[in-house]
């Protein structure tokens, strides 16, 4: 299919749509094009559908929480579309015969842009009603039409799939609409494709007249809100990939995000743990390839012990480190490569991290390490790393550390690590990444904890180390004389990293350290439709609860795991369970979870019910016999260790009758009652 | 996209940095590296046209040289970049000799291509072996005059990228030769394989020529063609 064109769509006019359908059927020409209309969550489906399939028209509806959101609408298009052009744009627009074969042209001749079209503003006389009473003439459109600023107020954008998938996608934070179109024009720039307003007098955009959307947005308290967030997002985040912990539409075609390479030889013992941090991560979209260069002992076996279809194990004649992270490259499937290390343990959201700080210009990210001795835990240093400044690199191994990187896979495939030396060769390739222009980015937190034991190729390979390091700073010294190595020394000193000191640095270290030297407790929230493993359920390890519907449907488990492994933590984030690890001190079984799970369901319940409402939660020790009260809308069964609470959501138009009824609940014994609304904040009225 | 001309004497190395402004692309690397530091003043068209033939891809709407060029220079710039609307800016609209040469830099990609820079007599105009290595390989410029060798090392393969036409692949390796022209005297860069003269090569050769440097593309008779002959066939 040569393009896709995406266009979201709620409650809206339809006889709009139709008319912007008819006009881009027309403009695509000869094109082997697609359109997909996504409804995001109209109330109408059946109408819609109707009104809206037609030849070359696709038809697509999607269930939401309520909440409009432009963004993920047409991320949910496009995760269906097969076009390797994709167009995006709204329900109201009109194309001239020839602009979008225009369009689509010049983005096959050249992918490496984005296109975007100026709109131009119809006048009242041409809402849908009008074009079809006065008909279409381009040439007055163009005389009667005002153009609109081209920044924060597009209508159309143009890229390759390629360029959409490298940025994945629409930020799926942003909802309702506003900014989400510059940022992610600001994103394809970033990721290397120039922005291109297309100046052609064949090449119009129109967009005909309605009633302004934007009062009713900025009346309502939570959609101004949440415009003001798609705003933050714009201004603050530089980042230029998105959607990496979560991406709701994600099409089938998009590579994984990162390529984890961990090149291991006779390390069995650590390599679990190593692994576990790795697939444990916050960005799940991941493959994880381990490279053995030559082990004898149980390397095979602790890799095939973890059931894991991102995990791959690849064998090699020991070759070395380089020459097996060199084979990683060949093999890596994601965009970036991870570097870690087979005895070190990834902090869990470092990943994540390496992907905020990615901004435009940038070839990859690093961040600090702490290391830790193997055989006892208050026996640790923290060391931030230091700014990337062109050059100094080679005075210092104290910039990064090699095993915190995060670089474009494509520049180890063109820069390859140095296979000729048996140790160093990741100073080396630092260097020689410097020296050719290579950006990298400090990402402003701790990335690792480094295990220092006495099996370490620093320890066991010094001499080798040695010889490697004044070889490679040879190339980087090569024709500076005293006085430059005098002025580089001096940025060295400049080029401290400041981070963050934690409140408490035993819950931060806790997060990585190895299950022999860690106090883990997870304390994990509820997840509609997300079941926390049976191991663990079956641990001896968790106390908690679960939510069923008032007709038995487990909803989802809440609860505290006590002594959590990597292992555990990574089989949680598989089961796409939200936790936190809570301090050592924290043992206890707690069961103060259960108004964390409530209020994930009301919460739920509210955002479908609608800014005017109010809910009632009264919770009961026993069962209602009685008639049901009229108000009712939801009802959920607690089992806290065999113990049974059951839950009644009333729903209410009336604040202040939700107020007064909920006093009377209050006089029942043993009965907690809380009010919500959207309005007001939550508050306790009775026990 | 803003343009800056970078000599850094501590690294003994000449970077050409695009900064993008609203509407251009992030260039793959900041800067285009040579490790080489003219010692001649390098011409503003040259300077232009070894920032355009390295960035143009990415570059779309204001281009900010760091000198004023000539208007020449300056509508071959506009032209390269078409269909992308680009505004040049400075121009200096002023009489100003436009610097030629009478050596020849033949461009030897990372010593792989087969260059013959061997002296021929004094009616044949010196050709010089230009080989333009990795940075990544090599640390340090050199020259050596027996064989007329200037190897210099520089990241250009890294601005080559994923493009189909060969011309377009070696539009950064042209960017070096142009840098270094003026402190070899030259007045033609020879390419290192032979390509279709295609638009893209017609402005190219608009942009050197309007520099005072013509493009020579290799032919299998012994001597040189230049642009506008006629492509000699065996």
């Amino acid at each position: 299919m040569d393009v896709s064109v995406v266009i979201g769509f709620k409650d809206w006019g339809l006889d709009r749509l139709d008319l912007s359908l008819e006009s881009i059927l027309a403009s695509l020409q000869d094109y082997s094009a697609e359109i997909i209309v996504v409804d995001y969550g109209s109330a109408d489906r059946a109408a819609n559908q109707s009104a809206i399939e037609r030849e070359g028209v696709r038809y697509l509806y999607v269930e939401t929480d309520g909440v409009w959101s432009r963004s993920r609408a047409l991320n949910a298009g496009v995760a269906v579309s097969t076009g390797r052009i994709l167009i995006t744009t709204d329900a109201d627009m009109l194309f001239t015969p020839l602009a979008l074969s225009k369009v689509i042209s010049e983005l096959q001749v050249d992918p490496q842009q984005a296109l975007v079209l100026q709109c131009r503003d119809l006048p009242e006389a041409y809402s849908s009603e009008g074009v079809r009473t006065l008909g279409v003439d381009w040439q007055h459109f163009e005389a009667v039409s005002r153009l609109r600023p081209r920044w924060g107020m597009g209508g159309m954008m143009a890229v390759s799939r390629s360029a959409f998938l490298d940025v994945r996608g629409f930020d799926e934070r942003m909802e309702v609409y506003g900014g989400e179109d510059i940022d992610f024009a600001n994103r394809v720039r970033r990721s290397g494709r120039r922005v291109r307003w297309v100046e052609d007098p064949d090449v119009r955009m129109f967009h005909m007249w309605h009633p302004s959307s934007r009062a009713a947005t900025e009346s309502d308290p939570l959609e101004a809100q949440a415009v003001k967030r798609n705003s933050q997002i714009l201004t603050d985040d530089e980042s230029f990939v998105r959607n990496t912990t979560q991406w709701e539409f994600r099409p089938d075609d998009a590579p994984v995000l990162a390529s984890v390479v961990i090149c291991t030889r006779n390390r069995a013992e650590f390599l679990a743990e190593s692994i576990y941090s790795a697939l444990g991560q916050t960005v799940q979209d991941i493959e994880v390839i381990v490279i053995d260069d030559g082990s004898d002992d149980d390397t095979a076996e602790v890799v095939g012990s973890i059931e894991d279809e991102r995990l791959r194990y690849v064998y090699q004649e020991k070759k070395g480190l380089a020459a097996g992270r060199n084979l990683a490259a060949t093999l890596a499937k994601g965009r970036y490569t991870v570097i870690h290390d087979d005895d070190d343990i990834m902090f869990p959201d470092r990943i994540e991290r390496h992907f905020a700080a990615l901004s435009g210009g940038v070839q990859g990210t690093y961040g600090g390490w702490v290391d830790f001795a193997n055989n006892n835990v208050r026996d640790y240093k923290m060391y931030p790393g230091k700014e990337f400044i062109s050059g100094i690199v080679q005075f210092t191994g104290e910039v990064f550390l090699h095993p915190t990187l995060m670089i474009e896979t494509a520049l180890i495939q063109e820069i390859p690590y140095d296979r000729s030396l048996r140790s160093g060769s990741d100073f080396s390739l630092a260097v020689r990444m410097s020296r050719s222009g290579v950006v990298l980015k400090h990402m402003g937190s701790f990335a690792i904890m480094r295990r220092l034991h006495d099996r370490q190729v620093t320890h066991a390979d010094s001499n080798f180390q040695q010889a490697s390091w004044a070889f490679t700073k040879s190339v980087g010294m090569q024709g500076l004389g005293p006085a430059q190595v005098k002025f580089m020394k001096k940025s060295l000193e400049s080029a401290t990293v400041t981070l963050p000191t934690p409140k408490d640095v035993h819950q931060l270290l806790n997060l990585a350290l190895p299950d022999h030297l860690a106090n883990r407790t997870a304390r994990i929230s509820l997840t509609l439709g997300k079941k926390i493993p049976d191991n663990i359920l079956n641990s001896g390890r968790f106390g908690g609860h679960s939510i069923s519907s008032d007709d038995g449907q487990i909803l989802g488990s809440a609860g505290v795991l006590e002594d959590a492994s990597l292992q555990d933590l990574y089989e949680l984030r598989s089961a796409g369970l939200q936790f936190e690890i809570v301090g050592p001190s924290k043992k206890e079984r707690s069961k103060v979870e259960v108004d964390a799970s409530l209020q994930t369901l009301v919460g739920r319940v509210l955002y479908e019910s609608g800014p005017e409402v109010a809910l009632l939660v009264v919770r009961l020790p026993a069962r209602l016999e009685d008639e049901m009260p009229e108000q009712l809308c939801r009802s959920y069964v607690v089992e806290v260790e065999s113990a049974q609470e059951f839950v009644y959501v009333m729903k209410f138009d009336d604040y202040l009758e939700s107020v007064q009824v909920a006093r009377w609940w209050a006089e029942v014994p043993s009965c907690k009652v809380v009010i919500a609304s959207q309005q007001k904040l939550a508050s306790a009225v009775g026990k | 996209m803003r343009y800056e001309l970078r000599v850094q004497d501590i690294l003994k190395e000449t970077r050409l940095v695009a900064i993008p402004g609203e509407y251009d692309g992030y260039p793959p690397l900041a800067g285009l590296i040579l490790n080489w530091i003219a010692y001649s003043k390098i011409p503003p068209e040259r300077l232009a046209a070894a920032f355009v033939l390295a960035f143009h891809r990415w570059s779309s709407g204001e281009l900010v040289f760091p000198e004023p060029i000539l208007p020449v220079e300056a509508e071959a710039v506009r032209r390269i970049h078409l269909p992308t609307e680009v505004s040049v800016t400075p121009v200096k609209y002023a009489e100003r000799k436009i610097e030629g040469g009478s050596t020849t830099l033949a461009i030897n990609r990372d010593g792989e291509d087969h260059v013959d820079a061997e002296f021929k007599g004094f009616d044949i105009s010196r050709v010089f072996d230009l080989r333009i290595l990795r940075t990544s390989e090599t640390a340090g410029a050199s020259i050596t005059p027996l064989t007329n060798t200037v190897a210099i090392p520089s990241n250009a393969w890294l601005f080559a990228g994923e493009v189909s036409d060969s011309l377009e692949e070696l539009l950064p390796f042209i960017a070096v030769a142009v840098l270094v022209s003026t402190d070899l005297n030259a007045g033609i860069i020879r390419l290192p394989v032979h390509v279709e003269r295609t638009s893209l090569f017609r402005e190219v050769s608009a942009l050197l020529l309007a520099a005072g440097l013509l493009l020579e593309v290799p032919e299998p008779a012994t001597f040189a063609t230049n642009v506008g002959c006629d492509e000699i066939r065996d």
